[in-house]
């Protein structure tokens, strides 16, 4: 555990070291929640409530979920594509450490950093703006479902970086997920505010136990009963995202060779 | 000038060829860049249905915004998409093999990678556009005449941010995503700066003129400019061009080169 602690506090300690280019990273984060923060409390200035929600509610979901958001989808493992395509990955399959963790651990320490900033922007705005921002509810049953998010995060971005055992057009499919994961996961709003069918379609794919439900139970009032589905779902999620990639991470280690080294 | 089309010409044909070569990459993000637009496009009627005003603006009128900051954004990634590639170039040192090259440098760093992607999106931008502005009942030929002339100055200030990025790129080795400030910052842009609070609106139309660039095309087609505020617009996009145009020739004065 402890060489997995060494690799931790030496990735917050590379993030300390380029600090305008820290600096500068946290500003685009702040940049990207004022959109939807701004852009839904215009729509409550005619209308007092938009689906389900009151206007702190709403905006209580965005901060919240911009919080969460921060820790679920940081991450690190844009460093093992780029690895794997130019050989830099067998430095460390040779270390004597597991490859899955060595990377999750890097993985926390970026998490860590982000989220860290994260709440310190996050109560400034809130602050500055004046936002009427709600308890956070329902903790016991967040935290399991939270750390359910993290993990099916780091497993999708994991087995898309596996995907460089095969192929150098990484960016494009990753592309690809952080559009559909920025649009459907609930950055800009939440899910069941969409038509029925529309919110019952996304929430058969993983983006919302990723953002979405986290958020909402954070301001949530409703029984518990009624989300029976979405643990169930967050849970299958999880348990798939994780065999996907183990199965593409078998596949891929063993199709994988390169020379110089 | 000949010369000059000729020179950007052939980068653009090796752009051409090079984008080409991944027609994988180029399917998924065409898919990436169309998901955006539509959810985009799709969170405006979610807003409308929920309210009929956003700032005392209507449904049409948000999309007109949205489709001038996508046509203005789009054009801007097609001439200038080489900007992105501009910081390894500084950090390496291959740029001094540009510096060599009898021709501007900019012809390679600032329009040397036309992006043909964003080439294939703009056509349907322009098409929706058309198909809004012809239902908005103020339309006139003098608001269409002011809507391009301001597309054209937002263009101007669209390359002065460029300059910009570029001339950072040579004075702070140590940032490495300066072009996706620019990015971000004008994508606050996508709805009417109204919907935010003071200081952010004030901040992003007279500081970091996002709001000229963005929204005051818009706003002239819908008849919301006052005369002044073209004369504003003028001025002040000449003035930044001229503020870019002197720190690049300042950052050029401190590039290290090789081993530097």
């Amino acid at each position: 555990m402890k060489k997995y602690w060494a690799v931790l506090t030496v990735t917050i300690k590379e993030y300390f070291v380029y600090r305008l280019n820290f600096i500068l990273w946290r500003f685009r984060v702040v940049l990207n929640i004022l959109l939807p923060l701004f852009l839904w409390s215009a729509v409550f200035d005619k209308s007092a409530v938009v689906g389900n929600y009151n206007m702190s509610q709403f905006i209580s979901y965005l901060v919240y979920g911009n919080l969460i958001g921060t820790f679920v989808f940081g991450t690190r493992t844009f460093d093992i594509s780029s690895d794997i395509n130019d050989g830099k990955i067998i430095n460390t399959l040779l270390k004597p450490v597991s490859f899955f963790t060595y990377s999750f651990a890097k993985e926390l320490a970026d998490k860590s950093v982000n989220v860290f900033f994260a709440f310190i922007e996050m109560y400034i705005i809130v602050s500055v703006f004046n936002l009427n921002i709600i308890p956070p509810k329902n903790l016991l049953l967040f935290i399991p479902i939270f750390v359910n998010s993290i993990l099916i995060s780091y497993f999708i971005n994991l087995t898309l970086s596996f995907l460089g055992f095969w192929t150098t057009e990484i960016w494009p499919i990753r592309f690809i997920y952080v559009m559909l994961l920025s649009f459907i996961a609930g950055n800009y709003f939440p899910l069941d505010i969409l038509p029925q069918s529309l919110y019952n379609f996304i929430m058969l794919t993983p983006f919302p136990y990723m953002f979405y439900l986290p958020s909402k139970l954070l301001i949530s009032n409703i029984a518990i009963q009624q989300y029976n589905n979405s643990f169930i779902m967050s849970y299958l999620w999880l348990i798939g995202s994780y065999l996907i990639t183990r199965l593409t991470w078998i596949k891929g280690i063993k199709s994988f060779s390169f020379w110089g080294r | 000038m000949k010369r000059s089309l000729k020179i950007f010409y052939l980068y653009a044909l090796l752009s051409y060829k090079t984008i080409f070569q991944t027609k994988l990459g180029v399917v998924f993000l065409i898919m990436g860049k169309v998901f955006r637009f539509l959810f985009l496009f799709s969170l405006i009627y979610l807003i409308f249905s929920k309210t009929k005003l956003v700032k005392g603006y209507t449904l049409d009128q948000m999309i007109i915004f949205y489709l001038t900051f996508n046509i203005i954004d789009s054009t801007v990634q097609i001439l200038y998409r080489e900007v992105y590639r501009f910081r390894p170039q500084i950090v390496s040192g291959s740029f001094d093999l540009i510096l060599l090259k009898p021709h501007h440098p900019f012809f390679r760093i600032l329009l040397g990678g036309v992006d043909f992607l964003d080439i294939i999106l703009i056509i349907p931008y322009v098409l929706l556009l058309i198909f809004f502005a012809l239902k908005i009942e103020t339309i006139s030929f003098v608001s269409i005449i002011s809507y391009l002339t301001l597309i054209l100055n937002s263009f101007i200030i669209a390359t002065s941010f460029h300059i910009i990025v570029l001339a950072l790129a040579i004075l702070t080795t140590e940032v490495d995503h300066t072009i996706m400030i620019y990015r971000d910052i004008t994508g606050l842009a996508r709805f009417p700066l109204e919907i935010y609070k003071q200081p952010i609106q004030g901040i992003f139309t007279f500081v970091i003129p996002v709001g000229i660039m963005m929204s005051f095309p818009a706003k002239a087609l819908l008849g919301l400019l006052n005369p002044a505020t073209y004369l504003f617009s003028f001025f002040f996009s000449i003035l930044f061009l001229l503020i870019s145009l002197k720190l690049w020739k300042s950052a050029l004065t401190k590039y290290q080169s090789w081993g530097g």
